[in-house]
This record gives C-alpha cells, structure tokens and sequence, in this order.
C-alpha cells in the first residue's frame, strides 16, 4: 500500500544540548528535596540519640579495652541501619511513587535520558543519606571527644587494679595500651609475610637429622601424603597390598628406652583441606589404626578393597575422593618425625612404590584457626611468623608495638598468668628476646620490641604455649606491627563512609529493583538481597553460629551459582570490620578499592535501571 | 522549516495488551494525521476515543502496536525531540512537595538551562500565567486546581517549545483562567508554534482551534477546518443592529417573499462567559478572537445590568 511520505526532515536538524550533568543533577537534587520534605532526615538524631544511650547504658560496649570510645562503634550500627531503613524504605519507595501519581509519565517527556534517570535518583538518595550519616557522624565526633576524658581515667584506675596480672613491666595488656596511647589513637597495621609456620622445638640441641619433620603427641599435629598420584588403586584392583610407613621414634629426655605409639588415618579430603582434625567436622571418611612403634620405626599395615564386614588392622582403600595418609602421636609424652622416602607401597611380586615427597606438617585446626598446643616441658610445638624488610620509615620514633592475638579468632583458655611466651628473633644477627605474657581472649596482648634490639627489618616472632591447659587459635592476622594511624577526625570519617558505600549499594539496588516492581514487591527483593548479602556471610563462617548453619552454607554452595552468590554478594565486606572500632584504620587502598567497587556496581544498576525503563511502557 | 509537518501519523495502531500478552483493547485504529506548522489542532472524541493514547505515543511514552510516527521530524520520546517540545498533561503531575518556583527551575534544570536563564524564565513564565509571589513559594500540594493548571502550563512553556500538546488545557480554570488560557493559546499559534490540544469543552476548541479532528472507538472520524466542518450552508443568517421592530418584520417578510424558510427572528444572547467576564470587571476578551456562530456577540450589557 502507497502510503504519502510527508516532509519532516527540516526538523531533524535542532542539536541538543549536552548537558548530563546539569538533568542529573536536577533529578538528583528533586530527589534529596523529597527526602528533607519527607523530613527523613529525623532520622538521623534519632540513631545518633540511640548510638549514646546505647554507649552510656551497655556494659559490653565498656569503653576501657578498646582505643577508641565504644560510641564510635554503637553510631555505626545506628548508621549501618539508617542506610538500610532508608533504602529499604525510601529507595524502593521513590520512583514507584513517581510512577503511580504520574509524574514519571511528565518527566520522561522531556529531554533527559532514562540513564539520567535511574542514575540522578541514585545520586540523590546517597546524597541524602551522606547528609543524614553526617550529621550522625559529627554528633558522634563531639560526644567522643566529650567522653574521652573519663574514659582516660577510667582506664588508668583499672589498670591500676589489673597491674598484678602483668608479669613483667613489658607484659602491656589492653588497658595499659589505653593509657598509654591515649583512648583517640588509631591505628595501621602490617601483617607478618608469612605465618603461622608450625615446628616442634625441642630443648637444648635439636635431634640431628635436620631432613626430619616431628610432631608431638595430643597436640593434633599430624604428617600427611598425600596418595592421589600413587599406583595405589592401580595395584588394588589386582589384589590386596601393604602400606610401610618409616617413622623416626623420639626417646624423651631421661627415657631409658623409647616407646612411642601412633596414629595412621586414612581420610578422604579435597586437596588443600587441612581441617582434619576439626572438631565440627564428620568422620566418617575416615580410618584410623592406632600401632605401637617398633624400634626400628617401620609400620607395616594391609590395605584392602571395600569389604564386609571390614577387616581388623588394615586400611580400606574407597573407589572414590582424594586420598591422604596422615600419622600422628598418641600420648602427650609421643614425639615422632619423618623424612622424604618415609611411605612404601609393595604388592605381592615384586612390585613396590616409594614416595619422594617429604610429609607436609599440619597443626590440630577449628574454623580457620590453627591450633597452638601448649606443653609445659620441650619437645613443644611453636608457631613462626616471619616479617620481612619491614622499612624503618614505616616504624617511628620509639619502641615497636608487636599485638598478639587481635582479632577474634584468636583466643586462648588460660587462666594462669603468664601462660604464653613470644621470642622475638633477629634472622640477621640470630639475637633474641622473649617475653611472657597471659594472651587474652578476644582482646589484644601488646608487646613492644625494644628500639635498641630492633628498628627495620626481617623480624620473627616465635609464640608457645607453656602449660598443657593452654591453647590459641592462631590465623595469619594474629600477630602484626601496631603502626600510628590516622588522626581520629579521619579515623572515623573512614568508617562513615564506609558506611555511606554500603549504602550506595543498597540504593542503587533498591532504584534498579523499583523501576520495574511495585513498592512493596522491591521491599520484598531488598529484604532478599540483604538476606543473602549479610546472612551469607555469616553461613560461610559457619563455625560462629554451629554445624547446621554450616550444613546449610554447604547446600547452598552446592547448589548451582550458590557458590558465586555467597562469594559475591557480600554487602558486608563494605562495611568497617570490628577492629575499626577498636582503633585499627581502613587502609586508603581499601577504601578507594570499596569505592571502585561500589561504582561499577552502581553503573551497572544504572545501566540496567535505564534500560528496563527504555523499554517500559511507563503510561500504559 | 517551510513546509514541513510537526507531526505525522501514518496508520497509527495500538492494541492494549493484557498481562498474559493478550490483545485486550484496541485503543487506536489506523490513525492517519498531519498536523501543519502553525496551526492549533483540536482532538475531540468521548470517553475512551483514543484521544489520550494518541497524545501518549505523540509523547513516546508508548510505543505503537503498527503504523509510523513522526514528531518534528523524529521517533517520538527522543531527546532530540522532547528538547522542543511542551507537554500539558491532563492532571497535575508534578512533585507536590516542591514549590513553584522550584517546579519551574527544575524543568529548567533538564532542558541545560543555565542558572541566570532558569531564574529570569521562571518569572516571566510565573508571571505569564498569573501566579503571584506568594503562591510561588508554596509547596504544590497547597495549590487549588487552577493554580496547578498555570503552574503545569508555565513548565510546558520553559522551553519555549516548537510543537505543544496540550491536554484539557482549560479544565479546572474559572471562566478568566479560561479566557487567558484561550488568549494564550492564539498568542503562542500567532508566535508561530504549532499546538495540538484535546478536549471535552467543545466551545473551548472552537474557540481556538484551526481544525478538528473526531475520533470515536479508536478511528478518526471526521478531519478538518473548524469553520468548514461547522457551517450550515444551507441556512443564512443576517446580522443587523439599530433596526426597529417594523424594521425587522419588514426583513423577515421580504424574505419570505424570496422564498426562504424563516427558521429564527430573535435578540440574540451573549454567551455566560461574557456576561461573566463583564460583571467581575475582568478584561475583555481579545478582539481577534473568532466571533462564535451559535453564540454570537451580544450588544454591550450596561453596567449593573443583570
């Protein structure tokens, strides 16, 4: 059909003006007004009322064992769920209003691109919530500053009362750190390089063979090989065989004869999972046998196929998983090592298979902590962390502050003061000091490294356990450098603006979500994003709340893309960690990281945003 | 610019679908429309006409089910498009919690106008449609139903728009409201913008329109020039004024005398907006304006009379 083609060319030739910034900018501002006219922003006092009353009326939140006032930590929470009440509420409130009372239908027919849009009510609502945790944080910067003096002398009166506990002037425990920095200092930190490094220390001169890895009884150390890449399952399916573990017995001191039992466990583990003593862990993948060692140091075990019922004194190799081969000591008095060349395979006919690899050392584990064993006699397991090149410009004036056991997952169960001994080691002129001290659970133990003795460097530091009642979970973080950090203006501006970050997040969801759902339907998808955002975290450490959260966590990484979910979506990785509140700064570099982070995805959220209303019919 | 057309609708379709993508309503049928340069067009239909959907897929906030759309030369709800044109839609739908002089910048805002331009567009457009200090700085939920319709005309205006549609322009206005609204409308055609309105107030359209088109049940019913669509050709009509009553009969019977059919003799009357108009004191109405056919211009009334 010939349908008249009528002139509308001469129109097409008008530009228009390039100007986002200024349309976003208006949807921005149309936005923060609604907010201040919603009068949102009573909010704000409200937190910052609660975040005091909380501070003054909660004895956890006892100010003494942290550097910094516990306010800093109650305002915010108050902060971290302002941004989510407002998010939740007004985010997803806001364009759906605009939908329904039609405004949207009036401003999408003027020139401003739907990206400006999505992207101008982001920019408004963190606006509007940056406004409202300022205030929250300036309120919070003044009621500390007011607070700080009696929390200074509240501190120097416990340490006074607590001074018995310390076992030499060196020994700082928390409260002395109060005191002596001040209850506004903040702080950096350098983690050690490497570490925790488990070895068994024996007394005096160690035994000579320096090819032998040793472990000590009941401590949950244990050598392990791992079998994957063996003929064994090869050589099994022909007939049954014999596994000849070497193990080098270790005659304690005064003994007249050595007698030493072990442990040989068969487990079935993915590679790199070490946990194979955790409490919380199932056993069933594994076997165990315990053996008397002979002199000569030679186990001998049978292996044997899948069988029932199973037989007595021999291993049954599964048809399945990664096999490992783990050998422990059984008493607390069992001090047993192996070298390279320690397992043997042989199977009837002549054929045999050593292994060459040396057993890897592995401590007792719970969670993601190692477990440090104390004895009160050597032999004695000990843990290295190593520090390397540490810049004397990093360091100061002054003396170095060594913290022990920071964070919470490190703690220990002694009840006797000087339960602990850390060595500080120069690797470069072999000079040492050690310093005795009662690790404290959940709270710091600070020790301070003598200027004099140590300035810049490689450094070790070498913690023990020296009773049998004591043990301390140790992670990675459990011993670091204590570094001067930012002022406390910065310190807790930091922190508000992680705060601020999260918060972006949340909006920007809650915008993308409502620019295609209802108000009530987007609530309900932020209820969810959080759910798994911040409930996923808190499965994936599972062992803070039980096994049956750690059973669910594991059927959610199971399940398809639930491993990416519970990975990923982790809103509260943008939030300040719970040593902030203690006085530990937010690195520059991770904030701008978080920073980074938090705009791609609130770029993407606009991008999104704008395309589902490109392609929504808003007036249909 | 000559000769071009600020809208064309070729075959213009839409169908209303249902959540489950079912066809449910066939709002418009095939819409051929060209809209000419200058002119003010007047959409007229009932309930349900397709009157709104028209302006919607004008506006590109929907999109058509078939046909083509062409707005000052482009596909509807682009920039480039939505940068020369003014909207009025039927309701207030502008953010209640602003002010009027916020409303206005912000519009302002989004087309890149710049501070000093957007605060001397605000109150000339302010004052353009009459609303004085005291009600620009109320917040828009306080305003009554004439305020709202000035407010939304002066942020359709911001932009000094080419092409302006407008939506039952005059509901909620009191007869003066009306009239300058009426005014405006023909001072924006004489200024050369083109206008596209719909409405119920048939005397209204009539007022200002240069031509109609009728829609009813989706389809364009009837297209053209107001006067040609309107005129009765076959009956004539004299206007005189002084005559006396033998004066008149003596018309009256000539007529006869020729044949003719005498369908009405009478005084006629002023229309109520005029006699409005003249007993509030309010200015009279533009001397351009189109005298009305079924509502013509009476004698002058005198003062207090009636």
């Amino acid at each position: 059909m010939d349908t008249p083609r009528h002139d509308t060319r001469a129109f097409a030739s008008v530009p228009r003006r390039w100007c986002p910034w200024r349309r976003l900018g208006a949807v921005a501002l149309v936005t923060f007004r609604q907010g201040l006219r919603l009068r949102l922003w009573l909010l704000a006092p409200v937190a910052l009322v609660i975040a005091i009353v909380t501070d003054l009326s909660s004895p956890r939140f006892a100010p003494v064992f942290d550097a910094i006032p516990a306010a800093v930590g109650t305002s915010l929470v108050a902060m971290t769920v302002l941004a989510t009440v407002v998010s939740l509420f007004f985010a997803t409130y806001a364009t759906p209003a605009e939908m329904d009372s039609k405004v949207s239908y009036l401003l999408m027919t003027k020139p401003v691109g739907r990206w400006e849009i999505v992207a101008g009510k982001i920019a408004g609502l963190t606006l509007l919530l940056a406004t409202m945790l300022a205030m929250v944080g300036a309120g919070a910067y003044v009621y500390t500053l007011i607070r700080a003096g009696d929390i200074q002398a509240l501190a120097a009166r416990r340490l006074v009362e607590s001074r018995p506990r310390a076992a030499r002037p060196a020994d700082l425990n928390p409260l002395e750190a109060v005191a002596k920095d001040g209850p506004l200092a903040t702080y950096r930190y350098r983690r050690a390089a490497a570490g925790p490094d488990f070895q068994v220390l024996f007394a005096g001169t160690p035994p000579s063979d320096p090819g032998v890895v040793w472990v000590v009884g009941q401590s949950g150390m244990r050598l392990r090989w791992d079998l994957s890449s063996t003929p064994l399952r090869k050589w099994l399916a022909t007939g049954p065989g014999r596994l000849q573990v070497t193990v080098v017995p270790h005659a304690s001191a005064g003994a007249d004869e050595v007698s030493v039992e072990a442990v040989i466990r068969l487990v079935v583990r993915q590679p790199g999972d070490d946990a194979g003593t955790d409490v919380r862990r199932r056993d069933e993948d594994v076997q165990r046998l315990n053996v008397p060692v002979p002199a000569n140091g030679l186990l001998d075990v049978p292996l044997v196929r899948p069988q029932t019922p199973p037989p007595e004194h021999a291993l049954t190799i599964p048809d399945q998983g990664n096999l490992f081969l783990e050998v422990l000591a059984t008493r607390p008095q069992d001090v047993l090592g192996a070298r390279a060349e320690a397992v043997r395979m042989v199977w009837p006919g002549g054929r045999t298979h050593t292994m060459q690899a040396e057993p890897l050392l592995l401590p007792s584990t719970m969670n993601k902590r190692r477990m440090l064993v104390g004895r009160p006699e050597p032999p004695r397991q000990v843990a290295l962390f190593r520090f390397d090149e540490v810049p004397e410009r990093l360091l100061g004036d002054g003396d170095t502050a060594v913290e022990i056991g920071f964070t919470l997952d490190a703690f220990s169960a002694a009840t006797v003061p000087s339960a602990a001994q850390a060595t500080f080691i120069r690797p470069d002129t072999g000079e040492s000091r050690a310093f005795r001290f009662t690790p404290e659970g959940h709270h710091p133990t600070l020790l301070y490294v003598d200027e004099a003795f140590w300035h810049g460097g490689p450094l070790l530091v070498r913690l023990e356990c020296l009773t049998a009642d004591d043990y301390i979970g140790l992670v990675p973080e459990s011993v670091r450098l204590r570094l001067q950090g930012d002022p406390y203006v910065v310190h807790l501006a930091k922190g508000v603006f992680s705060v601020l970050l999260f918060g972006t997040v949340l909006m920007a969801a809650a915008v993308l979500v409502s620019t295609r759902l209802s108000w009530f339907v987007s609530i309900l998808g932020m209820v969810t994003l959080l759910a798994v955002g911040t409930v996923g975290q808190t499965l994936l450490g599972y062992g803070a709340v039980g096994p049956s959260a750690y059973w669910l966590a594991s059927r959610i990484q199971q399940a398809p893309g639930g491993d990416w979910l519970l990975g990923h979506v982790q809103l509260q990785g943008l939030l300040p960690e719970d040593s902030f509140t203690m006085g530990e700064a937010i690195a520059w570099w991770d904030l701008g990281a978080s920073t980074a982070l938090v705009l791609a995805v609130t770029a993407v959220c606009v991008a999104v945003g704008a395309y589902v209303l490109r392609s929504r019919e808003v007036a249909a | 610019m000559d000769g071009a057309h600020p809208v064309v609708t070729e075959g213009l379709t839409k169908v209303y679908k249902d959540f489950w993508g079912r066809r449910k309503v066939h709002a418009l049928v095939g819409l051929d429309l060209v809209l000419e340069k200058g002119e003010v067009f007047g959409l007229l239909g009932p309930n349900g006409s397709g009157k709104s959907t028209t302006i919607k897929l004008l506006l590109g906030l929907i999109f058509p089910t078939a046909g083509r759309v062409r707005v000052l030369g482009m596909k509807p709800g682009t920039p480039g498009v939505t940068q020369r044109m003014g909207y009025l839609p039927e309701e207030s739908y502008l953010h209640r919690f602003l002010t009027g002089e916020e409303t206005i910048d912000f519009y302002g805002r989004l087309f890149g106008l710049g501070r000093k331009q957007r605060r001397s567009r605000t109150d000339e457009l302010l004052d353009m449609v009459g609303l004085d200090r005291r009600a620009r700085a109320r917040q828009l939920r306080e305003y009554s139903k004439g305020m709202s319709r000035r407010i939304g005309l002066a942020q359709a205006l911001v932009n000094d728009p080419e092409l302006l549609l407008l939506d039952e322009p005059t509901t909620g206005l009191d007869p003066i409201g009306t009239r300058e609204m009426k005014d405006l409308i023909l001072r924006l055609r004489d200024e050369g913008k083109t206008i596209l309105l719909s409405s119920h107030l048939l005397a209204d359209v009539r007022d200002v329109c240069d031509r109609i088109g009728v829609l009813a049940r989706g389809e364009l019913r009837e297209l053209g020039r107001v006067d040609d669509l309107l005129t009765i050709r076959d009956v004539y009509q004299i206007r005189v004024k002084g005559a006396s009553d033998e004066g008149c009969e003596a018309m009256v019977a000539a007529a006869r005398e020729a044949g003719a059919e005498v369908v009405a003799a009478e005084h006629p009357t002023t229309t109520l907006e005029n006699l409005f108009l003249r007993v509030v004191g309010a200015k009279p109405r533009d001397a351009a304006a189109p005298p009305s056919a079924s509502e013509p211009e009476g004698p002058d009334l005198p003062p207090g009379d009636g």
